[in-house]
């Protein structure tokens, strides 16, 4: 066996970046149909009442629907087939993140404000609502209340140019074309909306004291990590997969693309990056 | 003329004249209380229209708000709603009718009439006017409308007709921007307009009016034959008799018949009479002879 295999249970144990106990900073208080949560590496199925944590990515599939009531007073209502990524603490930041590559989002902020990513910009909302709508890099918009800001991307992924929104207006920007603002949403828009979305959203939190058991279901795979490790946060997702190179499965599929992860390069081939001194003077046997 | 002929004339006389009046005061007054009776049911039907805005103002459109920023409802407008439901009403009662008439409504089917605008007219010319109503004829017979005007009372009608600009574009996307803008506060815009069939009261009065006269009729008819009956039998006759016995007596025909009666009334008193006078005259004939 070679000899640095030996030593990377424990590397990958240190390099895993497995959190601290994480607190709760919301509740799913809807769900229809069937959804999951990813917490760490690891899928867990989500009933109502299921706790969330900073960090937590929460999916659906097609015609699936969950409802998130975040301590710090927002709302934000998924469907699917769609995920959305709890960067931050919604509690503690402002305004909280959510990261949504895809899927249909209804997101009620509270007045501290909310921030929603998406592939080419961000949306910044306060107290007001807000419906988004993204396929990876085409996203529609509609601010159904209150205002918001638009903060346009770099390609380096850092704050661009800023718009301010008012209640009425809508954007879309396809996968190549520009942004357009109009006012009022289209009749297509509006016809796609998963039905609920035309109500207002209710508020459940209090009706869900018992925290239920979480069950877990797996280990993602690198097919499903694979569009995280690419996008905006791929360093903190390295990290955060890391334990995953464990999985022999895991591992095999990574082999392949490991260019693309240099933390991961640097741990699955180390010899890559060994010093040439130590290659050169290996003495003869 | 024969006095039982007199008397018929006289009888016949009266009895038309109490027909005539009776049926005058009958006839009115039906038609009074079948009218009164058809604009209570349009005053009901009003008022259920106007209950119908209210409880669409106050408590479906506030459920609706976020519904109406995707697709306009046209559930949330009152005038919609007040005609929607008399609409089901219709499909079992089709002779009643109700419209929002408008002068310049955002729907057409609301665009007013002639004779609709000539009503909205008298709203809108004299601002005391809180109710018009009139008759008319329709396709199904004479009808009675009630109408009330329509006034911008609230700021919250001008959100969707001041101005193309200024109103939802989803109800642009559904209406078009050529109707039903330049409302103005306290301006009366159109009339609340039901229409109630006057037939079947009519038809019911008529009935009862009918149905009375015939027995007035039938009631004036047996009293007359009744009084023929015990004119002819309790003096006609008597009398007929009397005088016939009388003629004869006078003749000298002294055997005509005999002045008898038992009873006590007034030609009973009468024969006794005559009787006495034959006798009389009978005992002076045969003194003069002696």
């Amino acid at each position: 066996m070679k000899s640095w295999l030996k030593w990377m249970p424990l590397v990958l144990t240190l390099l895993s970046g497995t959190a601290s106990a994480a607190t709760e900073i919301g509740v799913i208080t809807l769900v229809e149909g069937s959804a999951r949560l990813l917490r760490g590496a690891s899928w867990f199925k989500v009933v109502a009442g299921t706790r969330v944590e900073e960090s937590d990515i929460l999916e659906v599939p097609e015609r699936a629907n969950a409802q998130l009531e975040f301590a710090a007073g927002h709302i934000a209502d998924l469907v699917g087939s769609g995920q959305v990524y709890i960067v931050a603490d919604p509690s503690k930041t402002v305004p909280g993140v959510l990261q949504m590559p895809t899927g249909w989002l209804k997101v009620v902020a509270a007045p501290r404000g909310l921030r929603v990513r998406t592939y080419p910009f961000d949306l910044v909302l306060t107290d007001g609502v807000l419906v988004v709508h993204t396929n990876g890099p085409a996203v529609e918009f509609f601010v159904e209340s209150g205002s918001a800001r638009l903060i346009e991307l770099t390609p380096r992924g850092l704050d661009g140019a800023v718009r301010d929104l008012m209640a009425g207006q809508y954007g879309s920007k396809s996968a190549t074309g520009p942004l357009v603002i109009a006012a009022g949403a289209p009749k297509l828009f509006a016809d796609a909306l998963p039905r609920h979305f035309v109500d207002a959203l209710p508020t459940l939190a209090t009706t869900l004291k018992t925290k239920p058991t979480l069950v877990n279901e797996g280990e993602i795979t690198y097919a499903e990590a694979e569009p995280w490790l690419a996008g905006r946060d791929r360093a903190v997702f390295e990290r955060r997969f890391t334990g995953r190179l464990r999985d022999p499965v895991f591992r095999s599929a990574v082999l392949p693309a490991v260019a693309r992860y240099p933390a991961w390069d640097r741990l699955l081939n180390p010899q890559k990056y060994a010093p040439k001194d130590a290659l050169t003077t290996a003495p003869a046997k | 003329m024969k006095l039982i002929w007199k008397f018929n004339l006289v009888l016949l006389g009266i009895f038309a004249l109490g027909f005539v009046v009776a049926g005058y005061i009958s006839y009115r007054s039906l038609q009074s209380n079948a009218r009164e009776e058809i604009l209570q049911n349009a005053r009901l039907m009003m008022e259920a229209a106007s209950s119908s805005r209210n409880y669409t103002i106050t408590q479906v459109k506030p459920l609706l708000e976020t519904q109406m920023k995707y697709h306009f409802l046209p559930q949330t407008v009152p005038a919609y709603a007040a005609t929607e439901q008399f609409n089901e009403l219709r499909k079992k009662h089709p002779d009643y009718t109700y419209k929002e008439a408008t002068l310049n409504p955002t729907n057409p089917r609301n665009r007013v009439a002639d004779w609709e605008g000539d009503v909205v007219n008298i709203f809108r010319n004299t601002s005391t006017t809180s109710e018009v109503i009139g008759e008319r004829d329709t396709p199904a017979g004479r009808a009675l409308y009630l109408s009330r005007p329509i006034q911008v009372k609230s700021k919250s009608c001008l959100d969707c007709h001041s101005t193309a600009e200024a109103a939802p574009k989803t109800m642009i996307e559904l209406y078009g921007a050529a109707n039903g803008f330049g409302w103005k506060m306290d301006e009366v815009i159109g009339a609340q307009i039901v229409s109630v069939p006057m037939n079947v009261p009519i038809e019911r009065a008529n009935k009862t009016f009918t149905t009375f006269m015939g027995s007035l009729a039938a009631v004036f008819l047996a009293i007359f034959v009744l009084l023929n009956v015990m004119l002819y039998t309790m003096v006609i006759r008597r009398v007929t008799r009397l005088a016939g016995i009388a003629n004869n007596v006078s003749l000298g025909n002294m055997d005509a018949g005999e002045f008898k009666t038992n009873s006590k009334d007034e030609i009973g008193i009468l024969t006794e009479s005559m009787g006495r006078m034959k006798a009389s005259l009978l005992q002076a004939m045969k003194m003069l002879e002696g």
